[in-house]
């Protein structure tokens, strides 16, 4: 064999080794960056090829054009790719859904009225699924302006671009804690899913869940958790 | 015999031709021309928006460069059609404009200009246009400093040229509304001494103790000798974490800016896709011409030079920046 063809059998070696490895994709709204939420994963699951993003297009047209192993996001979005079977859920205070809330500046919203109110979110779906998906919520016909990052929301809402925002609790009292702006969340009885991990139809499941089960207080904090059931 | 095979043919063309439109109007629900310079950021903004878009419209590029002219935009319109038209930069605006002031047309499609340096100021007379202002508002800046440093912060000084007081008017109202007061100083829009002026002004609002310093954008503002003359020898031993809108200004070798906030490229064209889905929505009317503030940021922190002026912070919300300078 001669020299080049022992390097090209070694490499061809190496990426078929690489392929062969697990991966996981990640996107969870968060205020933490999404290299460092990667970092701290990958510190946990140093088996997986971990790649978080963040934003929810990136992390779409990459579950289409090379599926993942396992991805780790919120239920919703597990819910509406119909590729993955979710394996664990995350729980906070013994629970695996979130409250979410109707936000608005000095006066609560009329939640009668909520036709043609300009309501802000974390775009999670895309324009159309995600029009759909929070009109039924709310059961009503509102106009979403969708931001990318969640640090978008307030100025969405301080610079009048919505008239409210639609969030979870959690997210609420985080944005709270940063403005001074006179927020009034008004209550909506809506409960939501909270970040999971769900596999393909591959290996990995064990591997996968065994990493997750292991995440520090630290990473669960920041994916909104404190443990995973 | 061969004038019947050319109508049969003929009429399958037409057939074909009519299958084809058909389909395009099922695949488009409107035409956009964007005319773009060249340019990361430009690039940017056009991703965010053909993102957003997500093939749902079609988007046309007509680059925009320093040859851009009057008969380009004129081309580019009479064989597009577009319902909206979408301006990146200060030099598409201009010349859109010139294209406005000569066309013979009572009626424009609606136009969003983004990317724009002062777009209130670039955009006046222009027809038919909204737009979204390129500067960071000062209360986005601000808001982030304060979750960040563990010092309060109430009074937060700025100087600008009387050329924008109509902006600086927005920032105090928008910072109101956040408890954070903004002591203003004002300079000239021309000085045959601006090092001077800005001196005697940066003293003056250290003197009226602010918690921070926000420096504007402004070129007249920021020339080196500006830099060199002013801002550094005054600021870099001053333990007042220092605001600025260029990345450039918040390294560690030039020792000025502590924190730097620039518009998110990738937002901006979010945020425009956001207004061309409104025109949608309404018939590719505006429901009432509007100057928007940008809502996305990328945002820097230097450690190096918060731990070096003694100014504390959260850890834990450095996690939250773009970019951590750390030496």
């Amino acid at each position: 064999m001669t020299k080049g063809n022992l390097f090209l059998a070694i490499l061809s070696l190496l990426l078929s080794s690489m392929s062969l490895s697990n991966s996981l994709y990640i996107f969870v709204p968060s205020e933490t960056r999404a290299t460092v939420v990667e970092e701290y994963i990958k510190t946990s699951c140093n088996n997986l090829e971990v790649t978080a993003f963040g934003r929810a297009k990136d992390f779409s047209t990459q579950v289409e054009a090379q599926p993942p192993t396992a991805v780790l996001t919120l239920l919703p979005i597990i819910e509406r790719n119909n590729q993955f079977e979710t394996v664990l859920k995350g729980v906070k205070d013994g629970v695996t859904e979130e409250d979410y809330v109707i936000v608005s500046v000095d006066d609560p919203i009329d939640l009668n009225d909520l036709a043609g109110v300009k309501v802000g979110v974390v775009d999670l779906l895309g324009r159309k699924p995600m029009t759909e998906f929070v009109g039924q919520l709310l059961q009503s016909d509102v106009r979403l302006k969708r931001v990318s990052k969640i640090e978008d929301l307030l100025p969405l809402l301080s610079f009048g671009t919505a008239d409210s925002l639609f969030i979870s609790e959690s997210v609420y009292e985080s944005i709270k804690t940063k403005t001074q702006v006179n927020l009034v969340a008004t209550r909506v009885n809506i409960k939501i899913g909270l970040v999971s991990a769900a596999v393909g139809g591959g290996s990995g499941k064990d591997e996968v869940a065994s990493c997750i089960r292991n995440f520090g207080g630290e990473i669960n904090k920041i994916l909104g958790v404190d443990s995973w059931l | 015999m061969v004038i019947k095979s050319i109508r049969r043919l003929m009429s399958i063309t037409t057939i074909v031709l009519m299958a084809i439109v058909s389909l395009q109007s099922i695949a488009s629900e409107g035409t956009l021309v964007v005319f773009q310079p060249e340019g990361q950021a430009f690039d940017d903004v056009v991703r965010g928006l053909s993102d957003d878009l997500d093939g749902e419209l079609d988007l046309i590029q007509v680059p925009a460069n320093s040859d851009l002219s009057v008969s380009d935009i004129s081309d580019a319109l009479e064989a597009n059609s577009p319902d909206a038209v979408i301006l990146l930069g200060n030099l598409s605006l201009n010349v859109y404009k010139e294209y406005q002031a000569q066309s013979e047309r009572d009626e424009f499609p609606p136009v969003i200009a983004t990317a724009a340096l002062f777009v209130d100021q670039s955009a006046v007379g222009a027809k038919n246009l909204s737009a979204i202002r390129y500067e960071v508002p000062a209360v986005t800046s601000l808001v982030n400093v304060r979750s960040t440093i563990s010092d309060p912060l109430k009074k937060v000084g700025v100087i600008y040229r009387s050329n924008l007081s109509n902006v600086i008017e927005d920032y105090i109202e928008y910072c109101k509304t956040e408890g954070i007061e903004l002591i203003t100083a004002e300079v000239p829009i021309v000085s045959k001494n601006m090092a001077n002026e800005l001196t005697n002004n940066i003293e003056f609002l250290l003197k009226k103790k602010v918690d921070a310093l926000l420096v504007l954008n402004d070129n007249r503002l920021l020339t080196s000798e500006n830099v060199r003359r002013s801002w550094l020898p005054i600021l870099k031993n001053r333990r007042v974490p220092v605001v600025v809108g260029l990345e450039p200004l918040v390294s560690s070798d030039l020792n000025l800016g502590a924190f730097a906030f620039v518009p998110d490229h990738y937002g901006l064209g979010v945020q425009t896709a956001s207004m061309i889905w409104d025109l949608l929505d309404n018939d590719w009317e505006f429901e009432e011409i509007d100057i928007q503030e940008p809502l996305s940021v990328k945002k820097t922190v230097n450690v190096h030079i918060l731990n070096r002026k003694l100014i504390p912070f959260s850890s834990e919300q450095l996690n939250s920046f773009d970019v951590v300078i750390e030496d």
